[in-house]
């Protein structure tokens, strides 16, 4: 069944968000869910890229390498590059990352200050790479492409966000020797995701 | 036919990717050159826009300290900024005090140049050269930590507890410098003894590690606040955890020879008894010398032994009193130990302003 671009969005922040329910991401989710004011901006960076990156790589995926994309080139019949796709993908979003740092670099420090120094950190993030991923698997149109990728980088953030808050509040508590720092996130995380399997009944898109 | 064509699409699309960004790099990368005013016009550099100040200045020979090679990590390249960009990085927060905010200051390694800028850097690090030392002797003293005795051409004056940056050479690019704690007394000049502890890929050490008798080091220094106290009546408890040994070994000699007089406790941790180095010269110079007290603790269950146990902020809790007169405290370990002993001491009654440490 196909759903509204819409529909796909706040599913993709809710139902299936891309950390609780993919589990995708989880490096830089862990690294920088110490701060809030930190979490926020990678969120802004990651939102942001996720949401170029899949249109970038809608546009690549139904027009290049997609089985039968070129075979209205008379010589190029035949010709497949569906093997090639995740390596594409990891390319295009690596080298989209390496210019957007470039461009805000070049026109405001403010905005490199907030967004630009958390990019070099998304160019191998999972997260975004397993949006692109899900879209050609689910058969996204262009804009419900968009919206998904827009929706898993909202998701993304919201999750950050709420894993800093917690963090910060866990900073206070007693917490067995063992399972501090990366430990407690890790079970925290897990109970979150729990805790997101309420939004379940609303909409599943996968 | 249609495999080998995959394949040569396949490739055009990385090089066109690679390609733009090549093209991008070129056309958005800032070029020309800034004015890098140091100490109110004492010294102006023309430097390439875009690189770190941790860089313009080391490329300038000016060597102030960084413990880490520009990785953000150490928090000791800080330098105030008079006029540029202030605004520190989120992740350079972690190291700034609230005063240090307030005025300016940045880790120099984090902030790239793009505008003309002014800084003040302290006299001392405007002073600091790029030295020579000659290794004399190095020799294993437990399992993983060696001591590296180097000779000087000409001599270098410090006081204990300060400490030098080693060049580890590498890429000619980059400058890594690695931090090390003299553990020499200060009125040897001619040569000074590191400690250093092996760390498996670790930068630093597994090159002063790997040196040779008769080669080579360059270095810069020394630097650190540590001044201790030249009056006798003001008592000295050192603290020390591993390799924080080096700093402490420099103290207790110094004082030890120059300030006979003067009380000096020394606390000493360690994880095994293996740990506990120059044990025999610290209790020897304890019953030399009746002002010095040496006192270790194993954290570490021993059956057979006769070693204080548990941790060092007990051992302090239970045995140290603090001193009806002055004292000056200084502290060189790792992290837990630290606040932990920092904790134990304030309970004490001493004031957190006679209270000195380096965190590694």
């Amino acid at each position: 069944m196909e759903h509204s671009p819409v529909l796909i969005l706040i599913a993709a922040v809710l139902t299936n968000n891309i950390v609780f329910s993919g589990f995708l991401g989880m490096c830089s989710f862990i690294a920088l869910s110490r701060r809030i004011d930190t979490a926020v901006g990678m969120g802004f960076a990651v939102t942001f890229v996720s949401t170029f990156t899949t249109a970038l790589n809608w546009l690549i995926y139904h027009y290049v390498l997609k089985h039968g994309a070129l075979s209205g080139v008379s010589f190029l019949d035949g010709v497949n590059l569906e093997p090639f796709t995740m390596i594409v993908f990891i390319a295009v979003i690596a080298s989209f990352v390496q210019v957007v740092e470039l461009i805000i670099q070049r026109i405001s420090h403010s905005l490199y200050q907030a967004l630009g120094i958390f990019l070099p950190l998304i160019t191998v993030n999972c997260a975004i790479l397993g949006v692109s991923l899900f879209m050609v698997i689910r058969g996204y149109g262009f804009i419900s492409s968009v919206a998904f990728g827009f929706g898993s980088g909202l998701g993304w953030m919201l999750a950050i966000v709420l894993m800093a808050g917690l963090r910060r509040k866990m900073r206070f508590s007693k917490i067995p020797p063992g399972l501090e720092g990366i430990g407690i996130t890790m079970i925290t995380t897990g109970i979150l995701a729990m805790i997101f399997m309420v939004f379940n009944g609303m909409v599943r898109i996968n | 036919m249609s495999f080998l064509l995959s394949v040569l699409i396949f490739i055009l699309i990385i090089t066109t990717l690679s390609g733009g960004v090549l093209v991008f790099t070129r056309l958005l990368t800032p070029k020309g050159q800034i004015k890098l005013n140091i100490n109110n016009s004492q010294k102006i550099f023309s430097v390439n826009r875009g690189e770190t100040l941790l860089n313009l200045l080391y490329s300038n020979s000016i060597f102030i300290p960084s413990g880490c090679g520009g990785k953000g990590s150490c928090g000791l390249c800080k330098v105030k900024i008079i006029s540029g960009e202030k605004t520190p990085h989120p992740h350079e927060q972690e190291f700034l005090s609230a005063s240090d905010m307030k005025n300016g200051v940045r880790l120099s390694c984090q902030m790239k140049l793009f505008a003309d800028t002014s800084v003040e850097i302290s006299k001392d690090f405007l002073d600091a050269k790029l030295r020579i030392a000659v290794l004399e002797k190095t020799t294993m003293v437990t399992g993983d930590i060696r001591e590296i005795i180097f000779s000087l051409p000409e001599p270098l004056y410090f006081n204990c507890g300060q400490y030098i940056q080693v060049l580890i050479p590498g890429d000619d690019q980059d400058k890594n410098f690695r931090a090390y704690s003299i553990a020499s007394p200060s009125e040897e000049t001619l040569r000074f003894a590191l400690n250093v502890k092996l760390i498996q890929g670790g930068m630093g050490s597994t090159y002063l590690h790997s040196l040779k008798e008769g080669e080579q080091i360059q270095f810069t220094g020394p630097y650190g606040e540590w001044m201790v106290d030249a009056s006798e009546t003001t008592d000295l408890l050192l603290v020390g955890g591993g390799v924080g040994m080096a700093p402490m070994r420099s103290i207790v000699q110094t004082v030890l020879s120059t300030n006979p007089r003067k009380k000096v406790t020394f606390f000493f941790g360690g994880c095994t008894l293996n740990d506990l180095l120059f044990r025999d010269d610290f209790e020897r110079l304890a019953s030399e010398y009746k002002n010095f007290t040496y006192i270790c603790a194993v954290s570490d269950e021993l059956k057979e032994c006769t070693e204080r146990k548990g941790f060092i902020h007990k051992a302090i809790s239970d045995e140290y009193s603090p001193p009806s007169s002055d004292c000056q405290v200084f502290l060189c370990g790792p992290p837990v130990m630290i606040d932990a002993v920092n904790d134990v001491l304030i309970d004490k009654g001493i004031e957190e302003k006679d209270i000195f440490y380096d965190k590694f």
